[in-house]
């Protein structure tokens, strides 16, 4: 397995003549060679703004954009499934001076672009999970990327005759690495998926030998036994997988690899390879350590962000030089990764994507009244569930406030407690025992 | 079409679809998310096998801002007039 700086270097890994991308335009199935792949990169007109944001929809335009801007001009991915007023304050933090991707979206959102900014960085940034106040700009280059990419093949390699159905946002990193360089640099082929309105039907038309997904599309699918025959390996990562979604998919005859990590160290830092898929291997360049109070601590010289874009002080209080503090909680045995939860205040949903509780529950209070007595916790079957003691008729506010939140950030069901809700002397929510009144 | 046809035939294809709805009430005023209870992935499946079997495309966009069933019935009703 060899480890590559740029994009362009690992597509050098693939025969000309092979098929890197197919995808659909319009109704019609088209593919495109790794020697046209190669040659579009190489005739992709640069734009005059140096910070180009890219509003990504994993067509091929979107992702020959990407692997033809990387290294020349800064680029921040944003997600144009996220809400407007998201992507404006994304667009503004990063000082991006050209948008490009659907023509509607470009127009809507053209006033926040900041056309003369100088920019001497030619980085890749994408933005964690969470809101227009608590989604971070994390910076990553060409070579942190390509070294995710060398670090899960390391462990995990593909064929040649592989190929990958890729329907996870290529704008989070582990879509990004996972979906799109993990096959590539192995000249493998990639499905583009068609979105996720095509979700259930692209296993039937593009029958993949291999996919990505995040742990809510996995059971879902399985559940609905939409898997090709084909398929024999799904990687799951960015989320909890509950164990019946696990055994559904081995009793397809799948295997199941299982992966850790974080957009701060540009995707995987363990992988699951055997039976037991909470029994992590850790990848060749981390060197992991598990802190007094069970952080876990990666120590890596080639995949760990830059930092935060434009914030030393949350950069520096996580990563102190080649060292990143995770904010997840684990245990080493046998030299393998176990994910035991979470340090910070932070819901990870089934899809993959994070919720913060305390700027969550802030705009609660003041829909529900300051001083209310209320939390928010993950529900037993995923979903989020809102604990309420002492308030009756809140039902209308809540369907009315759950509107402003994507799907899955929404309030599935309010639980009214009849005592006080559990709290520590500080007055924190005592979440775990929030459970036991789900269960009542 | 009538509204009523097409909210009989959204419910049947949840109730269908969807395990444990097969005894439950769905009104129009059923809320999607705390009620019915659907997570992000059933939402999109079930909107997909509407979307299919009237032959029409919702706008992604106009999926989020949908509360209740009459939401949705609104959606299929307004596309359905376009195709007329």
């Amino acid at each position: 397995m060899e480890r590559f700086k740029s994009f362009k270097k690992l597509l050098g890994r693939g025969f000309k003549e092979d098929t890197a991308l197919e995808f659909f335009v319009g109704q019609v199935r088209k593919r495109m060679t790794y020697g046209e792949l190669n040659e579009a990169i190489d005739s992709y007109p640069l734009p005059k703004e140096k910070v180009v944001g890219l509003l990504v929809d994993n067509s091929p335009d979107c992702v020959l954009s990407i692997l033809s801007l990387a290294g020349k001009r800064q680029l921040v991915l944003l997600n144009g499934d996220d809400d407007t007023e998201v992507l404006k304050s994304q667009i503004k933090a990063t000082h991006v001076g050209v948008l490009l991707g659907d023509e509607d979206l470009v127009e809507e959102l053209k006033d926040c672009l900041e056309k003369d900014y100088e920019c001497a960085d030619a980085d890749i940034l994408f933005f964690t999970s969470g809101t227009t106040s608590s989604s971070k700009a994390v910076v990553l280059t060409e070579a942190s990327l390509c070294s995710a990419a060398y670090n899960g093949g390391s462990l995990l390699p593909l064929e040649r005759s592989d190929s990958l159905l890729a329907v996870l946002p290529l704008s989070h990193v582990f879509g990004f690495v996972c979906s799109l360089l993990w096959p590539l640099s192995f000249g493998a082929k990639v499905y583009l998926g068609r979105g996720l309105k095509h979700i259930f039907f692209d296993f039937a038309e593009f029958k993949p030998s291999v996919t990505t997904l995040v742990p809510q599309m996995a059971g879902f699918l399985a559940a609905k036994n939409l898997f090709n025959k084909e398929l024999r390996l799904i990687l799951i990562g960015a989320g909890e997988c509950p164990d019946s979604v696990l055994n559904r998919i081995k009793g397809l005859g799948i295997r199941v690899s299982f992966g850790y990590g974080l957009t701060e160290t540009s995707s995987g830092i363990a992988l699951s390879l055997g039976d037991n898929p909470r029994e992590m291997t850790i990848c060749p360049d981390y060197k992991v350590r598990i802190a007094e109070d069970s952080e876990i601590i990666v120590e890596s010289d080639f995949t760990l962000m830059k930092g935060y874009y434009e914030d030393e002080e949350g950069t520096s209080s996580v990563k102190k030089g080649n060292v990143l503090y995770t904010g997840d909680l684990g245990k080493l045995e046998n030299g393998h990764l176990f994910i035991t939860g979470r340090k910070k205040e932070i819901i990870v949903f089934d899809d993959g994507s994070k919720l913060f509780i305390p700027e969550y529950e802030g705009k609660l209070a003041s829909l529900l009244g300051t001083g209310s007595d209320f939390a928010i916790d993950k529900l037993n079957d995923g979903s989020l569930g809102l604990f309420v003691h002492g308030l009756e008729g809140i039902e209308d506010s809540v369907e009315k406030f759950n509107l402003q939140y994507p799907r899955s950030h929404r309030i599935a069901k309010i639980i009214h407690v009849e005592t006080p809700l559990p709290r520590t002397k500080t007055g924190k929510v005592q979440r775990y025992l929030l459970k036991e009144s789900e269960n009542d | 079409m009538t509204r009523e046809e097409i909210g009989n035939k959204i419910i049947e294809l949840i109730k269908a679809n969807q395990p444990g709805f097969e005894e439950i009430e769905i009104q129009e005023d059923t809320r999607i998310n705390t009620e019915a209870g659907f997570d992000s992935m059933t939402f999109v499946y079930i909107m997909c096998k509407i979307e299919s079997i009237f032959d029409i495309s919702i706008p992604k966009r106009r999926w989020e801002k949908m509360m209740t069933l009459g939401d949705v019935i609104d959606a299929v009703e307004k596309e359905l007039s376009k195709k007329k």
